[in-house]
């Protein structure tokens, strides 16, 4: 579904992304897993359309996005749930959902879109009894349902997720996880990047370890979860 | 018999003052919708007062439209010019950042008044009311006609924002572009479409002010910088980017002013108003009504 061949990305001077290639099939969750500054939200961020790439391909489909900016890349399929999550914070929750479907008003029937919402809110309860509250005021698990929420409203063939676990608390994370898991059991295809890899790996099909802007290691979750050099460096074990 | 003629007195100028104030409150609310998309002040707001003011002379008085038609022929080119400055002077900028944005604002200003200086000459124009009549007598005070039109359609402005930024998805696409631009293309809005939306609405909700105040005030091609400045420091004195702030601080400007020509001198009303918009950025520079939440302020 996803292809990335050759990706380079210059950003703020620093080449971030050295000639990246990668692959999501349909379906599956792939994660990247990679220590601070190894250039993950950058690849999110480009594959986004918030960055514009330096050099190789960016593919969804067999179809080019690679430069194209943020606005046109969710029309062809792909959503973000951005890092530090990224809401429309002064609005409230039920208006920041209404804009993830953005893309799909006048094109679809409201009843589609009524559809995911009510989608959404069985997803996540909480959003649904919090509907009118602003979404700055809410809890920063709360805020990371949110802003899932509003990326599914998009009925996007591909997620992407950017560090979904930061800040909080670890009930928290594993309600998130869990609500990964569940998204990826319903047959969407999720790409992951996740400081926390043990979590991450644990639930993926396939993923990538990224070093300097270099995929440096790639495999199954399992087989990565068990290679030496993944756990002494990212798993904390010797 | 004195306490009757003084309270006929303070109504006179209240209703003055709220007439005054409703321009500087549509200006305001024309400051915060460009701000609140874009994060800067449009410096020619003051103008797109004037221009709503002599198109609606031209429309009414020279080519003899009725009242209505011309109207919303004036918020019609308006919000073509609106888009007009957007796409020719803003969208043009290589690297856009607040400061060149603004410097450009101050350039349509020049352009927009040289223009009207061209087309409409140097000399004030008047309009006959919306309705004519007789001023109408209030406890004391005689309050003219086109003082309600100013009022009504202010509030009916007022309410019609309201409704387009909660309840219509453009509109809330332009306030999710307020918040964070980032994430709002994330979600496929346009920011620069949002930002031309800002640039039309604004302009022809300068122009209803124009259109409206001419009647009671004239109108004549340098008049915006004044209104500007006033319309700028109700948005600054009700908190820049809240609605409601610029309306009530728009109102209380206007009101100050006209007690202050009434009991003091004409001569010191701009002095007065100026005095108590720096007295407000020296003290309380969020603005009166300001809770500090607006970061970008």
């Amino acid at each position: 579904m996803l292809a990335i061949r050759n990706l380079e990305v210059t950003f703020g001077g620093v080449r971030a992304i050295r000639g990246i290639s990668l692959d999501v099939a349909k379906g599956q969750l792939v994660s990247i897993i990679g220590a601070n500054g190894a250039g993950k939200s950058t690849l999110m961020n480009t594959v986004a359309g918030l960055v514009q790439p330096g050099g190789g391909d960016i593919m969804i489909n067999q179809d080019p996005i690679g430069g194209l900016p943020a606005r046109k890349v969710v029309k062809k399929g792909i959503s973000l749930v951005p890092e530090g999550r990224r809401l429309f914070v002064n609005m409230s929750v039920a208006d920041n959902l209404i804009l993830g479907a953005y893309t799909r008003h006048g094109k679809q029937k409201t009843e589609a879109i009524a559809e995911t919402l009510e989608m959404v809110y069985e997803l996540f309860p909480r959003l649904s009894e919090r509907a009118y509250q602003i979404a700055g005021t809410l809890s920063g698990g709360e805020q990371q349902m949110l802003s899932i929420g509003r990326a599914l409203m998009a009925k996007p063939d591909l997620l992407m997720l950017d560090e979904p676990s930061m800040g909080l608390a670890p009930l928290v994370i594993k309600e998130i996880f869990k609500t990964i898991i569940t998204l990826n059991r319903a047959g969407r295809t999720i790409l992951l990047v996740e400081q926390n890899a043990r979590a991450a790996l644990a639930i993926s099909d396939y993923a990538y370890v990224l070093e300097t802007g270099r995929i440096v290691r790639e495999g199954s979750g399992e087989k990565l979860l068990c290679d030496p050099g993944v756990v002494e460096d990212f798993l904390g074990g010797h | 018999m004195f306490d009757t003629i003084l309270s006929g007195q303070i109504i006179q100028y209240l209703f003055t003052g709220l007439t005054i104030g409703a321009i500087y409150a549509l200006t305001a609310l024309g400051f915060n919708i460009i701000h609140n998309v874009t994060g800067i002040i449009n410096f020619a707001q003051g103008d797109f007062v004037v221009w709503g003011g002599l198109l609606m002379v031209m429309f009414a008085r020279f080519f003899g439209f009725p009242l209505p038609v011309a109207f919303f022929s004036v918020v019609g080119v308006m919000v073509f010019i609106g888009a007009f400055i957007y796409y020719f002077n803003i969208r043009p900028i290589k690297k856009p950042s607040i400061l060149t944005m603004i410097m450009v604002t101050i350039a349509v200003s020049i352009i927009l008044q040289g223009v009207a200086m061209f087309i409409w000459g140097k000399e004030p124009y008047a309009l006959p009311s919306f309705i004519e009549g007789p001023p109408v007598y209030v406890y004391g005070a005689y309050i003219m006609r086109q003082s309600f039109w100013v009022l009504g359609i202010s509030v009916a402005m007022v309410l019609f924002l309201t409704f387009f930024f909660n309840r219509t998805l453009i509109g809330k696409a332009m306030r999710a572009c307020a918040d964070d631009p980032g994430a709002a293309g994330l979600v496929g809005i346009s920011t620069p479409l949002m930002i031309c939306a800002a640039f039309m609405l604004g302009s022809a909700l300068g122009a209803v002010g124009g259109a409206v105040i001419t009647p009671i005030t004239l109108m004549e091609y340098d008049r915006g910088a004044m209104i500007a400045i006033k319309g700028f420091g109700s948005a600054i004195l009700g908190g820049l980017g809240s609605f409601s702030g610029a309306v009530i601080a728009g109102f209380m400007l206007g009101i100050l002013e006209s007690f202050a020509t009434g009991f003091v001198s004409s001569a010191y009303k701009d002095a007065i108003s100026l005095v108590l918009i720096l007295g407000v950025l020296f003290t309380k520079p969020e603005g009166l009504f300001g809770s500090g939440a607006n970061k970008k302020a």
